[in-house]
């Protein structure tokens, strides 16, 4: 096992803790839900990840559909979510963000189940990049939440 | 209660509670959610100066649109101040110490502005 492959998920289990966060603590009800379908597809990026490369299960096209399924889920819900607000279909750089690196996760775990790619060394590139996608989103979420943090008025506490 | 640390955001306060509009419209607001038709009407500013200094007091951060609703065909617009309440205090040599107890919605407003929501 490759050490990137341990890195990424925790990057990913680490930028879960912020939409759990948002969930638990926020009361507006779309921005609740958005977090759990993050939190949810995170967390499923993540599982998927660690089993994936300590191989303790030998994925089958289904689970890989699952997990596709729940990233599309949160795509779905946050293009309804912009679209009720702000009348656009992505409405910044956390849209942009969001879609570009589960779309490249997506594509990657449906061209892999659906045996497109069959060289071992392809699926590997594919592999990789997969999860610089998602540990790039991962880092995203870390650094904006930090940034958004200090930057909406909690600077320091009394 | 929270320190302010940032320099930029100290001048917009101040300058804020210099100005007698834009005070009157953090007083307003700073507990409950006004529209600003209702802020015209209990502070007596006027029209063009209320929208104006409103604009002006959510480019700084110190007033965001907290709701809308729709009432009979119109979209009415209701804000809130991030902050309901401030202490300044001048300490001569040293700097400026500005403390303010933040509304409860901050965390609202960073998931907002996290997925790029509108306020």
């Amino acid at each position: 096992m490759e050490p990137i492959q341990l890195i990424v998920p925790c990057i990913v289990f680490a930028a879960c803790i912020i939409p759990l966060y948002f969930a638990i603590n926020i009361k507006t009800e779309s921005q609740r839900i958005l977090s759990s379908f993050l939190f949810a597809s995170l967390l499923a990026y993540g599982i998927h990840s660690l089993l994936e490369s300590f191989e303790v299960i030998n994925y089958g096209i289904f689970a890989k559909l699952c997990f596709v399924v729940s990233g599309f889920g949160l795509m779905v819900a946050y293009s309804f979510l912009q679209l009720k607000n702000s009348h656009v279909l992505v409405g910044g750089i956390f849209g942009i963000a969001m879609i570009a690196s589960f779309g490249v996760w997506m594509a990657g775990e449906l061209l892999e189940a659906t045996f497109f790619v069959t060289e071992e060394q392809q699926q590997e590139i594919i592999d990789l990049i997969s999860s610089g996608a998602m540990a790039g989103f991962g880092i995203f979420i870390i650094v904006r939440f930090l940034w958004l943090q200090k930057f909406v008025f909690i600077e320091s506490r009394m | 209660m929270i320190i302010i640390q940032s320099k930029r955001l100290k001048t917009h306060i101040m300058s804020a509670l210099s100005d007698s509009s834009m005070e009157k419209i953090l007083q307003s607001t700073s507990f409950s959610d006004r529209s600003a038709s209702d802020i015209i009407r209990t502070q007596g500013l006027p029209h063009s100066t209320t929208y104006r200094k409103i604009n002006e007091l959510i480019k700084c951060g110190l007033l965001v649109l907290y709701r809308s609703e729709i009432a009979s065909g119109k979209k009415i617009a209701y804000y809130k101040s991030t902050l309901r309440s401030i202490t300044v205090s001048y300490q001569g040599i040293a700097d400026t110490k500005i403390e303010a107890e933040p509304n409860q919605d901050a965390l609202e407003r960073i998931s907002n502005r996290f997925y790029d929501l509108k306020d």
